[in-house]
C-alpha cells in the first residue's frame, strides 16, 4: 500500500513521495468527516502551522472502470478537465491557481482520478467553486478534443522509449488476462486514437458525482466554516445514483508466464509479479513490512545480497502494489553490464527463497517497522502528503481511511512467521509473470 | 534570534532563525519548524565538477558516494544499520550531507552528521564497490534518452571545461580514482572554512545550534580559493548535432550558456523565465503554444534561472515530440524567443507572474530539508538575513521593459546549439 504510486499525471510531475507519537505529536492527526446529502464524502485535517491548504478531489474512477474500445478514456478525461467548463474556460484554472500562488495538478490510476489544488488558506475556497464546475460542468469541446489527443498520444510514446515503463506494462497485461487492469493506464494506442468526443462526455456523466468522489482538505481551515463553504458550492451539485459497476475478477494464475522485450538499451532489466491482495487487508500490511525487509535502504536483505555483497545488481527494489482489486507484489532489478540475466534472476529467488524460509530476524523486524512509522511523521511535513496519504486510503481500501488509524497497531502486531507464511502463500512459481527487457543485439 | 512574521507574497508566514558563527570560522544556522515531530541537518561544503584534479572527473560525485561508507567509529554496515534502526535518513552527495530524522533521536542525527562528513575512512572494498557501482550507472543512464541528450547538450555548450562533462565522470576516470584521491579531496576541501551548517525542525533554534555547535566546534581547516575556470566562448552562429537512436519521439534541447545566480538581471530574468516557458502548468507561452495549442509535446519547458548558481547554468528549451515535428518545435521555441526579445510583454501577463513567485514561494520552505536548503542558499550567495521579506519587492519591481531587455541581452536565437535525439 505505501510503495508503488505511479499514476499517470496530467503534466510531468516529479516523483511523489507519499503516522502514535513523537514530541507529543501523533502520527496522524484528527479527521473531520461528514458525508453530505448528495453523497460527497468529506474530510478535513486542520493543521495551522502554516497558513495554507491542500486540495484533493478524488473520484472512484479510473482506467479499471474502461470497457473494451474505450481504454485511456479516465486519464485523457483527466488532461480535459483543464481544457474549459462552463464557468472556467481553458486556461483559467491554470491562470488562476498561478495568481493565487498556488499549485494544482491531477492523476489517474487504475482504481481513481484525483485533483489537487495547493493554496493559501484565505482563497483555498476558490478549489470549491473549481471542483464544482467541473464535476458536471466540462465543455469537452470538439477541438480542443482532437488537440489533447495529440498530447496523450506524445505522452505514450514518451513512455515507450523509456527503459522500465514498457517492462512494467507488459508483465501488468500479462498478469490479468481477464480484469481491466490488463490495459494500460494511458490506453492501447489505437483505442486512443478511435476515442470520439460523445464517448468521453457519455463516460463522463457516468462517473463523474459527488456520491463518486471523496473531498480531502488539509490545512489552515477551520472545519464549521470550511464545512459551509463545501455545502454551497460541491454540495449543491445533483448526485447521479449510479454506482461504480462490477468488474470482472481475475481467476488464479496457473502456471508461470514469461516475457521478453527487446530494448533499443545497454542493460538488461527484470520486473517480476505475483497476485497478492486487496488495499487494506491485513495482508497488505504483512506486504509493506516485507518489501521494506526485502528492498528499504543499505540494510535491506537486496542491498546486501546483491548490489553489496554479489555486486550483479544496480538496482533491485521491490514493491507492494495492492489495489482495490487483488494487486501485485513487484519484484524489479537491473543487473550490470557484464550481469548475465540468469544469474540476476536466480539470485533473485534465491533471496526471495532464503527471506521465505527463515524469516526476518528481531532486529530487521524492529527496524523496518521504525521505518514504515517514521514515514508517517516524515509525511507531516507537508498538508499534501496528509492529504494524499488519507485520499488513497480512502478510495482503495475497503472500509477507507480508517485503515490509516489501526495501521500503526498491526503492524506493531505481525511478527516473523506471519510474514514467512504470507509470503510462501504468494511468492508461488505458479502465481508469478517474469518480464525481461534485454538490449535488443541480445535478443535477435 | 530573529522571528519574524514575513509576508510572502501576502502569505503571512512565522519563521524562527538564527545564526552563529563559531571561532572556527564556520557558520551554523537553524530554523524552527513545528509542523512535523522531524528534523533534518545539512552540512554543505563548497564543492564541485571545478574542483576535481586533472584526469580526475567523477572525484566529487565519487566522494558523496563514499562519505557515508565508513568512518572512524563505524563500518560501512554499522553505520546502515545505526541510520536505519532509527527509522532516519542519512544522504550524501558531491557537496555533503544530509541527516533526517524524528525530533526524538535528533541527538544521533547529529552525532552521525558529524561522524560522516569530519572522519570518513573511505575504505578500500566500499570505494572499489561503489567506483563499480557507479561504472554500471553510467551505462544505465545512456538507456535514458532524455539523460542522454541532455548531456550532449550539455557538452556543446561546456566544451572541456568541467561543466561540460557528467558529475559522474566517465568510466575510465572512474576506475582510475584511487583511496588516497578521496582522502586528499576530503582534507583539502571538506573543512571548517568551507563549510555551511544548517539544522531546521521541532525544536529551539538555539537547542540545534548547540547540537551543532557541541559537535563542530573544534573542527579545523581552510581550504584553498575557490578555483576558477575560463569558458569557451559563445558559438557566433548555431550549432546542431543529431543523435541516431530508434525511439518512438525526438529528445530536443536548444540554448546555450545562461547566467549566474549573482547576476543582477536575476530577478528580471525569473520574471521572463515564467512567461516564456517555466510557468506552472500551461500558463507560459511555450507551453501553451506548443502543448496546449499545437499538440506536439506532453513535456515542454525553457528557462534560464533554475540552473543559475556560482557558476553560470543553461538556458534551455527542451521538447519530447514525434519524429516530423522536429522543425516545427524548434521554429516555435525561436519565435517565442525572439518575441520576448523584442516586444514587451503585456501588464496581465507581468502581473500573474509576479502573483504567482510571490504567492508560492511559501510552498517551497515547506519541508525541513527544503527550508534548509533556502537558508543555505541565502548564506552561500549573501543574500542578507532579511532576504525573505525583500524578495516580493524585488519581484514586484521588474517592468515588462526590464523583461524585455533581459531577454534580449541573455538569449541568443541566432546563435544557439541544438541536439536532437531520435530517428
Amino acid at each position: 500500500m505505501l510503495s508503488l504510486i505511479r499514476p499517470l499525471g496530467a503534466r510531468p510531475l516529479p516523483g511523489l513521495e507519499i503516522a502514535n507519537s513523537a514530541g507529543g505529536k501523533p502520527l496522524l492527526r484528527d479527521v473531520h468527516h461528514e458525508v453530505l446529502d448528495n453523497g460527497l464524502r468529506v474530510f478535513l485535517i486542520e493543521s495551522h502551522e502554516v497558513p495554507v491548504v491542500s486540495h484533493w478531489i478524488w473520484y472512484t474512477v479510473g482506467s479499471r472502470d474502461e470497457r473494451s474500445g474505450e481504454t485511456g478514456l479516465s486519464h485523457f478525461l483527466e488532461h480535459m478537465m483543464f481544457k474549459g467548463t462552463a464557468d472556467f474556460p481553458k486556461g483559467s484554472i491554470d491562470a488562476a491557481t498561478a495568481r493565487m500562488g498556488g499549485h494544482n495538478n491531477a492523476m489517474t490510476s487504475q482504481d481513481y482520478t484525483a485533483y489537487y489544488f495547493n493554496l493559501a488558506s484565505d482563497r483555498w475556497a476558490e478549489a470549491l467553486k473549481i471542483e464544482a464546475s467541473r464535476m458536471t460542468g466540462c465543455l469537452l469541446d470538439p477541438t480542443e478534443f482532437e488537440s489533447e489527443k495529440k498530447v496523450v498520444i506524445e505522452e505514450l510514446q514518451m513512455g515507450e522509449d523509456e527503459p522500465w515503463r514498457p517492462l512494467w506494462q507488459a508483465v501488468e497485461s500479462a498478469s490479468y488476462r481477464i480484469h481491466p487492469y490488463h490495459h494500460p493506464i494511458i490506453g492501447w494506442r489505437e483505442e486512443l486514437e478511435r476515442l470520439e468526443r460523445d464517448t468521453m462526455m457519455d463516460y463522463y456523466r457516468r462517473h463523474y458525482a459527488p456520491d463518486r468522489a471523496s473531498l480531502i482538505v488539509v490545512g489552515d481551515v477551520s472545519p464549521g466554516m470550511a464545512m459551509d463553504q463545501i455545502r454551497e458550492t460541491l454540495g449543491k451539485v445533483p448526485s447521479s445514483g449510479v454506482a461504480r459497476a462490477q468488474v470482472l475478477q481475475e481467476e488464479e494464475q496457473q502456471g508461470e508466464q514469461r516475457l521478453e522485450l527487446a530494448f533499443p538499451g545497454q542493460l538488461a532489466r527484470c520486473a517480476m509479479a505475483w497476485h497478492t491482495c486487496r488495499t487494506g487487508e491485513r495482508n497488505d500490511t504483512v506486504l509493506d513490512l516485507a518489501s521494506t525487509l526485502l528492498s528499504s535502504g543499505k540494510t535491506s536483505r537486496f542491498y546486501r545480497g546483491l548490489i553489496q555483497g554479489r555486486e550483479i545488481a544496480t538496482l533491485a527494489d521491490v514493491y507492494n502494489e495492492t489495489r482495490l482489486d487483488p494487486g501485485l507484489f513487484w519484484v524489479i532489478a537491473e543487473g550490470k553490464p557484464e550481469t548475465k540475466p540468469e544469474v540476476l534472476e536466480a539470485a533473485l529467488l534465491e533471496e526471495l527463497d532464503r527471506f521465505v524460509a527463515d524469516g526476518p530476524s528481531e532486529e530487521e523486524l524492529a527496524r523496518a517497522k521504525k521505518q514504515i512509522l517514521n514515514s508517517f511523521f516524515f509525511s507531516l511535513e507537508t498538508v499534501s502528503s496528509q492529504a494524499q496519504r488519507l485520499g488513497s486510503a480512502e478510495v482503495l481500501a475497503a472500509d477507507g481511511y480508517k485503515v490509516l488509524e489501526r495501521y500503526p497497531e498491526e503492524l506493531r502486531s505481525i511478527q516473523g512467521p506471519e510474514i514467512c507464511e504470507v509470503l510462501a502463500s504468494y511468492l508461488r512459481k505458479s502465481n508469478r509473470t517474469v518480464g525481461w527487457s534485454l538490449p535488443k543485439e541480445a535478443t535477435q | 534570534m530573529t522571528v519574524r512574521d514575513t509576508n510572502v507574497g501576502d502569505t503571512k508566514i512565522r519563521l524562527e532563525t538564527e545564526k552563529r558563527e563559531l571561532p572556527n570560522g564556520l557558520t551554523l544556522l537553524a530554523a524552527r519548524k513545528s509542523s512535523a515531530p522531524t528534523v533534518a541537518m545539512t552540512c554543505s561544503f563548497e564543492l564541485n565538477r571545478l574542483h576535481e584534479p586533472e584526469g580526475k572527473a567523477g572525484l566529487a560525485h565519487m566522494l558523496g558516494q563514499t562519505l557515508d561508507e565508513g568512518t572512524a567509529k563505524h563500518s560501512s554496515e554499522d553505520l546502515a544499520e545505526l541510520v536505519e534502526g532509527y527509522g532516519g535518513h542519512l544522504s550524501a552527495g558531491g557537496n555533503g550531507a544530509t541527516v533526517q530524522f524524528a525530533v526524538e533521536d535528533v541527538d544521533v542525527a547529529a552525532d552521525i552528521l558529524a561522524e560522516v562528513v569530519r572522519t570518513p575512512t573511505f575504505p578500500e572494498k566500499e570505494l572499489k564497490r561503489a567506483q563499480d557501482l557507479t561504472i554500471a550507472e553510467i551505462q544505465s543512464d545512456l538507456d535514458e534518452p532524455r539523460t542522454v541528450a541532455s548531456l550532449a547538450f550539455r557538452k556543446m555548450v561546456y566544451g572541456d571545461h568541467p561543466f561540460g562533462r557528467p558529475a559522474k565522470g566517465d568510466a575510465e576516470s572512474v576506475s582510475s580514482l584511487c583511496r588516497e584521491d578521496l582522502i586528499g579531496f576530503h582534507r583539502t576541501w571538506c573543512t571548517a572554512g568551507n563549510a555551511v551548517l544548517v539544522a531546521v525542525g521541532d525544536l529551539e533554534t538555539a537547542r540545534l545550534l548547540d547540537l551543532l555547535e557541541h559537535r563542530f566546534h573544534d573542527w579545523q581547516g581552510t581550504s584553498p580559493a575557490y578555483p576558477e575556470k575560463p569558458y569557451p566562448t559563445d558559438p557566433s552562429e548555431s550549432v546542431a548535432q543529431h543523435i541516431q537512436q530508434d525511439k518512438s519521439q525526438v529528445q530536443i534541447f536548444l540554448g546555450h550558456r545562461g547566467i549566474r545566480r549573482m547576476d543582477p538581471d536575476f530577478y528580471k530574468l525569473r520574471v521572463m523565465d515564467h512567461i516564456l516557458g517555466s510557468g506552472p502548468g500551461f500558463t507560459s507561452r511555450i507551453a501553451r503554444k506548443l502543448r496546449d495549442e499545437q499538440g506536439l509535446c506532453y513535456a515542454v519547458g525553457a528557462g534560464i534561472t533554475g540552473s543559475a548558481g556560482r557558476e553560470p547554468g543553461l538556458f534551455s528549451a527542451y521538447i519530447g515530440t514525434s519524429p516530423g515535428q522536429e522543425q516545427q518545435a524548434i521554429d516555435g521555441f525561436l519565435a517565442e524567443m525572439k518575441r520576448i526579445r523584442e516586444e514587451p510583454c503585456t501588464q496581465q501577463e507581468l502581473e500573474d507572474v509576479q502573483a504567482y513567485l510571490t504567492g508560492s514561494f511559501v510552498w517551497s520552505l515547506e519541508r525541513n530539508a527544503s527550508l534548509a536548503g533556502f537558508l543555505l542558499r541565502v548564506e552561500r550567495f549573501g543574500l542578507g538575513e532579511d532576504y525573505l521579506d525583500r524578495l516580493p519587492e524585488l519581484i514586484r519591481a521588474v517592468t515588462a521593459q526590464d523583461v524585455m531587455e533581459s531577454a534580449h541581452k541573455h538569449l541568443h536565437p541566432d546563435a544557439y546549439y541544438l541536439v536532437t535525439l531520435g530517428p
